[in-house]
């Protein structure tokens, strides 16, 4: 387990260097200068050159790379062009309100979505599997910031009842906040999870165990729950794990509409002030985060299902 | 010996796209407390359909859609589903053709067959128990295997587990749906005398099914020859073997394998059975070397032949 662990890590460096090269380029490629960024249309061409030089930028593009890749790996990367904190400092301050919203996305569409796929494939066949399996086509086809205006529209604005913006300062105020960016984020995978515990609760629910699990005396209610939902839980596990890395890019905007602090807000801003230094932590970290999710979602996977445990 | 289990003209019909299915049908025969009562026919004449109907657990789109069982005078068709739950795994176990797929993967063995034990009986020292029952079923180290997933265990040793699962709860009846089919030959002899030691042991009934001829000649009493849904003859083992009265077991009989040949079972007879077999007439006539018009009008009335001896054929009617 170890060793295998070891491995996958061994091969997930050469991947994050990759990224690092592509996302140096394509941040560079982007139009507009930082240093007029920072200082207005108005400033000289003097102080704009002076700025640069303090920034790199006027150093030749592979010097520039070179010292970028060093700093990578010394974990250096360098200062905000912003307000000069140093970029990974600002990500890791960010980060946990991230996170929180992202555990809360998946968390809900677990919530929602295990329970309706099963209700799915019990009845399968039935009005209720119908109105589910069409409903979380729509599901996984709605655009997030179209989602979150409308539920900003009808629970923050009409009836009142949740903020908006902010995060909260206790507990309960937190939850209210996270409520409506959450759900937002999460719709989409609500879908996804009903989908697949459903399918995959058909296929279960099919196997010979279950029939044998029922001709021991099982009710169907345990059969369902103790050997089907156990069994038919793996892969969706697996695939809300694998997912958790593309709803971790979900919250930029998310984040963004909901003016939530978090790294999708400070990956923005860097974006918009052509902050080269935060943009490459923000989305270093990002693809990182994404590739130690993947990991770890195997390891997971392993332990849930013994064959592949004592294999 | 008094009867334990009467299944009177039972019929099990699958709704599927292309019409109904008579999987089923109009199926009788009676098994005596201790004896083992063999099912035989070829695949997909419906033995595993009447083995499940007996338990209730027909799999959609099929149903029960008449007759009786009467299991120790109850009919087992009208009872409440609370109260079927409470007979099986109690009176009447289980065990399936293929025992790689009848364990759940995701639970040791032990914790399997204590929950057959907890399904039915509140005992505290269940582990003992279970652990015991491994034991009688004749599994190695059983405190180790208790403890190990379905997957560490080879075919015999899953599904000795199984036969051990059925008789966690001391039933009157043993149902074992092809139980050695998936096994080496060495191994099915194994188990299959582990289940006549039980039935030595217990006076468990068994209601064995099979399509090997050799393990009907060995293991049963008395028999049943099902054809496309019906029953076609049945009788003690003595009497069919000696004088098998219908075309079709005298084919099977024919298709023994012999030990001086290797013969493929069942492929001498020509043909295949009916999905959908005509209303009337008797559903072997398009296979049946001994033909004559009536085989094909009307559909052939069960005669007693002295004995218990029964076949639904109309060269004897
Ligand atoms: N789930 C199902 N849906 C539709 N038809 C089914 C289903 N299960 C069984 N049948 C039909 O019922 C008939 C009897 O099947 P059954 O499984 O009882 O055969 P069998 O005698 O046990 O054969 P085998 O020796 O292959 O186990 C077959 O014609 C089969 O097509
Ligand atoms: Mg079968």
């Amino acid at each position: 387990m170890l060793g295998y662990v070891a491995r996958r890590v061994a091969m997930a460096v050469p991947t994050i260097f990759a990224v690092a090269t592509i996302l140096f380029f394509i941040v560079r490629m982007v139009p507009g200068d930082p240093a007029v960024y920072l200082l207005g249309d108005m400033a000289t061409p003097e102080r704009v050159a002076n700025l640069r030089a303090e920034m790199g930028l006027d150093k030749p593009l592979y010097q520039q790379y070179i010292d970028f890749m060093l700093g990578v790996l010394r974990g250096d990367f360098g200062r905000s062009f912003e307000n000069g904190m140093p970029t990974m400092v600002r990500v890791l301050r960010a980060f946990p309100f991230t996170f929180e919203l992202a555990v809360a996305g998946t968390l809900l569409s677990l919530l929602i979505g295990i329970p309706l796929g099963v209700a799915a494939a019990v009845r399968r066949g039935s009005k209720i599997d119908v109105l589910i399996t069409s409903g979380t086509t729509i599901g996984v086809s709605i655009p997030v910031f179209w989602l979150a205006l409308l539920l900003i529209e009808f629970f923050s604005v009409r009836l009142g009842l949740l903020p908006v913006t902010g995060l909260g300062n206790n507990p309960i105020e937190r939850l209210r906040h996270l409520a409506l960016p959450a759900f937002s984020l999460g719709i989409g995978m609500v879908a996804t999870v009903a989908r697949m515990t459903r399918s995959s609760m058909l296929g279960v629910l099919g196997k010979d165990y279950i029939t044998a699990v029922r001709a021991k005396g099982a009710p169907w209610n345990v059969t369902v729950y103790k050997h089907g939902l156990r069994n038919a839980i793996i892969p969706v596990v697996t695939v809300v794990g694998l997912n958790f890395g593309y709803l971790l890019g979900g919250t930029v905007l998310v984040e963004y509409v909901f003016g939530r602090p978090g790294l999708g807000s400070l990956l923005i801003e860097a974006v918009f002030s052509r902050d080269y230094p935060q943009i490459q932590a923000s989305v270093f970290f990002f693809s990182a985060v994404f590739m130690a999710v993947n990991i770890f979602v195997d390891i997971l996977y392993s332990f849930l299902n013994p064959k592949i445990r004592y294999g | 010996m008094d009867t334990l289990l009467s299944v009177r003209n039972l019929k099990t019909y699958f709704r599927v796209k292309r019409g109904i299915l008579r999987a089923v049908d109009n199926v009788s025969f009676d098994i005596k407390r201790g004896e083992v009562f063999c099912l035989v026919g070829e695949s997909g004449c419906g033995k595993s359909i009447t083995a499940l109907s007996i338990m209730r657990l027909v799999p959609y789109p099929g149903e029960i859609v008449g007759g009786e069982i009467l299991f120790d005078g109850v009919d087992l068709l009208k009872l409440p589903e609370e109260e079927m739950e409470k007979i099986r795994g109690k009176r009447i176990g289980m065990i399936f053709q293929d025992p790689h797929t009848s364990l759940d993967p995701s639970y040791t063995v032990g914790w399997q067959v204590e929950e057959a034990i907890l399904l039915h009986r509140m005992i505290k020292k269940v582990s003992k128990l279970a652990v015991n029952l491994l034991k009688k079923v004749g599994i190695p180290a059983a405190e180790k295997r208790y403890r190990e997933y379905p997957h560490q265990l080879s075919g015999g040793l899953k599904q000795r587990a199984m036969i051990g699962i059925a008789i966690s709860n001391s039933p009157e009846l043993l149902i074992a749906d092809e139980p050695t089919t998936a096994l080496d030959v060495t191994i099915q002899a194994q188990i299959v005398d582990l289940m006549l030691k039980l039935r030595e042991e217990n006076g468990i009934s068994i209601l064995l099914i099979t399509h090997d001829m050799g393990l009907v000649a060995e293991a049963c009493d008395r028999l049943a020859v099902m054809y496309a849904g019906k029953i076609v003859e049945k009788g003690s083992v003595e009497e069919i073997f000696s004088e098998p009265l219908h075309p079709y077991t005298k084919a099977l009989l024919r298709c023994v394998p012999r030990p001086d040949k290797d013969v493929e079972k069942l492929v001498s007879i020509p043909g295949t059975v009916p999905e959908f077999p005509p209303a009337s007439g008797c559903r072997f006539a398009d296979r049946c070397p001994m033909t004559r018009k009536e085989c094909f009008e009307t559909t052939p009335e069960e005669v007693n032949m002295g004995n218990g001896h029964r076949v639904a054929c109309h060269l004897y009617g």
